[in-house]
């Protein structure tokens, strides 16, 4: 019983630990994709969800001739 | 040796044949920029006067010696060195005995950790440096929620901050390197060592100390290697960062600074030969150190 209790914390310390450690590695990324879907106004408060996504920024980087004019 | 047999005579011009291309090419590619940036170290040379530079003799490394910039470069350069391998090591070793475990999506999360290393320098040092912005910086926001700090920081500014972000920058970077290194190493290991280990009921942290870092020491040595060599030389990073700042400047940014921005090519060649010639050094050290843990390793078995 205690042995099973024990190994359960040691799984659920381990999970924890890898989650943190993928948070680590890939929130900045996150972040870049979060930040790239925001308007002009809205890139300037930390909302971690693009509470109004809009694809402007994209269309900016590859359609340049159409923003433009 | 002096009697020689016709053909190990013919043996050893063959074997000359075949390296002469591969020296040459190294010679063509390597040495001769090398030479030539050590020659121009001991000369007045500036852009407009390349052509006809003016042998000055160690007048470009008195100036260094006298610069406290480049000292400043210098020490800036050795903390960054130092304390980025060291925490990458920590942190690699830690993340890459976590993945080496039996763990669901195990391919995955590899893969996933390695992201961090996989993206160009400048776009992930431009990343953060979105997110380390005083105003508008998401590391600002989650500390200050978090209650870590009081205000916001001005990460890359503040001198007393700004290397110790920089540092940070590269840990988060360069940690999937060593972690690959090491996980790879960590997956060569014999499994029966650890069966013997579980039978004689050896606590983990002692089967660690005693088994694991012993075998994959040499592994380790290598990529501690790599690592040094490479933040020692560390460019990319601290520059789409800080820019010229004198508080982050390392060795490769005040030689880039003198031969682009003041175009004195004596004077950045001078700080690019001492740049080489510390880093031999380093090399110089750690191969003399690592020979000696290797014959200690030879002793024991």
């Amino acid at each position: 019983m205690i042995r099973r209790l024990r190994r359960r914390i040691i799984a659920f310390a381990r999970l924890t630990l890898v989650g943190l450690v993928v948070l680590y590695t890939l929130f900045p990324f996150y972040w870049a994709v979060v930040s790239s879907l925001k308007t002009s106004q809205a890139l300037f408060d930390t909302a971690f969800l693009p509470l109004h996504p809009s694809l402007d920024n994209y269309s900016a980087a590859l359609l340049p001739d159409l923003h433009a004019a | 040796m002096s009697a020689e047999t016709p053909i190990a005579a013919q043996r050893k011009r063959a074997a000359l044949l075949f390296v002469a291309p591969m020296v040459a090419a190294l010679a063509a590619v390597a040495g001769w920029p090398l030479g030539r940036t050590i020659y121009f170290a001991f000369t007045d040379a500036t852009l407009a006067t390349i052509d006809a530079p003016r042998w000055i003799g160690l007048d470009n490394f008195v100036f260094l010696q006298h610069d406290p910039v480049w000292w400043q470069a210098i020490q800036n350069t050795l903390i960054f060195a130092f304390a980025s391998v060291c925490m990458e090591t920590l942190l690699g070793l830690l993340i890459a005995l976590l993945l080496n475990a039996e763990l669901r999506a195990r391919g995955l999360l590899r893969a996933a950790v390695l992201v961090p290393w996989a993206i160009p320098t400048i776009v992930s040092a431009q990343l953060w440096r979105w997110m380390y912005n005083d105003l508008y910086g998401i590391v600002n926001a989650v500390l200050l929620a978090l209650g870590a700090i009081k205000a916001p920081q001005a990460w890359t500014a503040d001198p007393g901050l700004a290397l110790a972000a920089v540092i940070m920058v590269d840990v988060w970077k360069t940690t999937p390197f060593m972690t690959l290194l090491i996980l790879a190493a960590l997956q060569m290991l014999p499994r029966d060592l650890y069966e013997a280990a579980h039978v004689d009921g050896v606590h983990p942290l002692w089967v660690f100390w005693g088994v694991t870092l012993p075998l994959i020491w040499p592994a380790l040595m290598v990529a501690i290697a790599f690592r040094t060599l490479d933040a020692l030389r560390v460019f990319d990073l601290i520059y789409v960062l800080t820019a010229n700042s004198r508080e982050t400047m390392s060795m490769s940014i005040y030689a880039r600074q003198y031969l682009i921005e003041f175009q004195d090519v004596g004077i950045g060649s001078a700080a690019a030969s001492l740049l080489f010639a510390v880093i031999a050094l380093v090399v110089a050290v750690m191969a003399t150190i690592g020979r000696v843990r290797l014959g200690d390793g030879e002793m024991s078995q």
